[in-house]
C-alpha cells in the first residue's frame, strides 16, 4: 500500500476514535455531569458548565497529542 | 416540492457553471491572479472567481423565498449571512487582512441569525443542540458561548484547507451531501432546500477548480461556503451533524491554530510543505512550521497534488459518512 494512503487511513482512524470519543463525552455529561444535584443554581450552572467545558478541552488537547505523536512517530524523516 | 428544488438547483448550477467563466475573464482582465505553487511551471491563475458560487447559491435560494413562504425569513437570513462572509473574504482577497482581523471579522456573520432570533422569536430560537443517542442536550450558557464560531469556524476552517486544486468543493460537495441526506433522516425541510441549492451551486463550479484548476476560489468562495455550511447547521439544527461532516477541516484548522498558538495568516509562518521540480509536495522538515492535513499525508517521500487531493476527499467520505451516522442516532433520539 502506498505511504499516503496508508497515512490518510491511519488518520481517518483518529478521525473515527476522535467521533467515538465526541459521542462519548456527550454521553457522560448528559448522564453523569447534569445529573448531579446542587442547590444553588448559579453554582450549579458553574459546576455544569465549567466541567463540560473542561472535557472539551481536554478532549481538544488529546486530539493535538495523538497527531503530534502520529508525525513524530510515522511521517517525520520516514 | 420536488420540482421545485430541482427547477431551483438546476439554476443555481447553471448561473454558477456561466458566471465563473466571465468571471474567471473579467480577473484575468483586471490581472487579479494567484500562483499556483504546488506546478512546477507555476501558472497565473484568476483568483476570486469562488463569487460565482455565493451568486448562484442567492439566486437559487431567492427562487424558493416565494415558493416556500414559511421559509422566507429563514431563507434571507442564511442570504446574509453568506453575503457577509463572502464580502469579508472578498476584501481580504484584494487587502490582506490578518488571521485575528479575519476571524474577528467572520464572526459578525453571525449577527443576521442573532437579530432573527431577537426580532422574530416565532421564526427562530436558538435551541438546544440535537446529539447522538440522547436527544436534545441540557447545556444552554456554552451554546450560547459557541454560537458565533458556528459560522465563524466552518468558514475559516474551510478556507484553511482550500490549498490544492479542488480540494474546497470536492470536500464541501460530499459536506453538503451528508448534509442532506442527514436533514433526510431527521425530516428537516430548511436542510433539505439549503444543502441541496448548496450542492447545485459547488457543482457547477466544480469543473474549473478541479485538478489542473483553472480558477481559484479565493477566500470570497471558501469563507462564503464555509459561512454558508455553518448557516445550514444552525437554521436546520444539525450542529452536531456539520461539525462532524466538517472533520477534516476542522482538523487541518486546529492542528494549524494549536501549532501556532491564536489566529495567525499563513504568511506569517514557515511553509509546512515544499514542492519540487518535479511537482511532489514534500514535507518541508520545518521544526516551526505547523503540522497540516497535506503535511501529513504527503510526509518526507511525498506525492503529487492530484494524489493528495484523492486522499483528503477518502478523509471526506469517511467524515460524511460518520455525519450520516450521527443523524441516524439523533433521529433514534427523538
Amino acid at each position: 500500500m502506498k505511504g499516503t494512503l496508508k497515512r490518510t487511513l491511519h488518520i481517518s482512524l483518529i478521525m473515527c476514535f476522535i467521533w467515538l470519543l465526541l459521542i462519548a463525552l456527550f454521553i457522560f455529561i448528559d448522564r453523569v455531569i447534569l445529573n448531579i444535584e446542587i442547590e444553588n443554581p448559579i453554582a450549579r450552572a458553574l459546576f455544569r458548565n465549567g466541567i463540560s467545558f473542561l472535557l472539551f478541552s481536554l478532549l481538544l488537547l488529546f486530539w493535538r497529542q495523538i497527531t503530534l505523536w502520529y508525525y513524530h512517530k510515522y511521517v517525520k524523516g520516514k | 416540492m420536488l420540482i421545485e428544488l430541482s427547477v431551483a438547483g438546476l439554476i443555481s448550477f447553471i448561473s454558477t457553471f456561466i458566471l465563473t467563466h466571465f468571471i474567471a475573464e473579467f480577473m484575468k482582465k483586471i490581472n487579479h491572479v494567484g500562483i499556483d505553487i504546488h506546478k512546477p511551471e507555476k501558472p497565473k491563475i484568476p483568483t476570486s472567481c469562488g463569487i460565482s458560487i455565493i451568486i448562484g447559491l442567492v439566486l437559487g435560494i431567492l427562487l424558493l423565498v416565494k415558493l416556500f413562504p414559511n421559509y422566507a425569513p429563514l431563507m434571507i437570513t442564511f442570504i446574509a449571512t453568506v453575503i457577509i462572509a463572502s464580502i469579508i473574504g472578498l476584501v481580504d482577497d484584494f487587502i490582506v487582512l490578518g488571521g485575528l482581523s479575519k476571524m474577528g471579522l467572520t464572526l459578525t456573520s453571525f449577527l443576521p441569525i442573532a437579530l432573527l432570533s431577537l426580532l422574530r422569536p416565532d421564526v427562530y430560537v436558538f435551541g438546544r443542540p440535537e446529539v447522538p443517542i440522547i436527544g436534545r442536550l441540557r447545556l444552554t450558557i456554552v451554546y450560547w458561548f459557541i454560537l458565533p464560531f458556528i459560522i465563524a469556524g466552518p468558514a475559516n476552517a474551510v478556507n484553511m484547507l482550500d490549498v490544492l486544486n479542488g480540494v474546497m468543493p470536492l470536500t464541501t460537495i460530499m459536506a453538503s451531501l451528508s448534509l442532506l441526506i442527514s436533514s433526510l433522516l431527521l425530516k428537516r425541510e430548511l436542510g433539505i432546500i439549503l444543502s441541496l441549492i448548496l450542492l447545485a451551486s459547488l457543482l457547477g463550479y466544480l469543473p474549473y477548480n478541479i485538478y489542473p484548476a483553472k480558477v481559484f476560489s479565493g477566500d470570497c468562495g471558501s469563507l462564503g461556503v464555509g459561512a454558508a455550511l455553518g448557516a445550514i447547521a444552525l437554521l436546520a439544527r444539525l450542529e452536531i451533524v456539520a461539525l462532524v461532516a466538517l472533520f477534516p477541516h476542522i482538523m487541518n484548522a486546529f492542528y494549524v491554530i494549536a501549532f501556532v498558538k491564536g489566529f495567525k495568516e499563513h504568511r506569517q509562518f514557515p511553509r509546512p510543505t515544499k514542492v519540487t521540480e518535479k511537482g511532489i509536495i514534500i514535507d518541508s522538515g520545518n521544526p516551526r512550521a505547523p503540522i497540516t492535513l497535506v503535511r501529513l499525508i504527503a510526509g518526507s517521500e511525498g506525492a503529487k497534488e492530484n494524489e493528495i487531493v484523492k486522499n483528503i476527499c477518502i478523509l471526506q467520505v469517511i467524515a460524511s459518512c460518520l455525519a450520516v451516522i450521527t443523524a441516524f442516532l439523533i433521529s433514534i433520539a427523538t
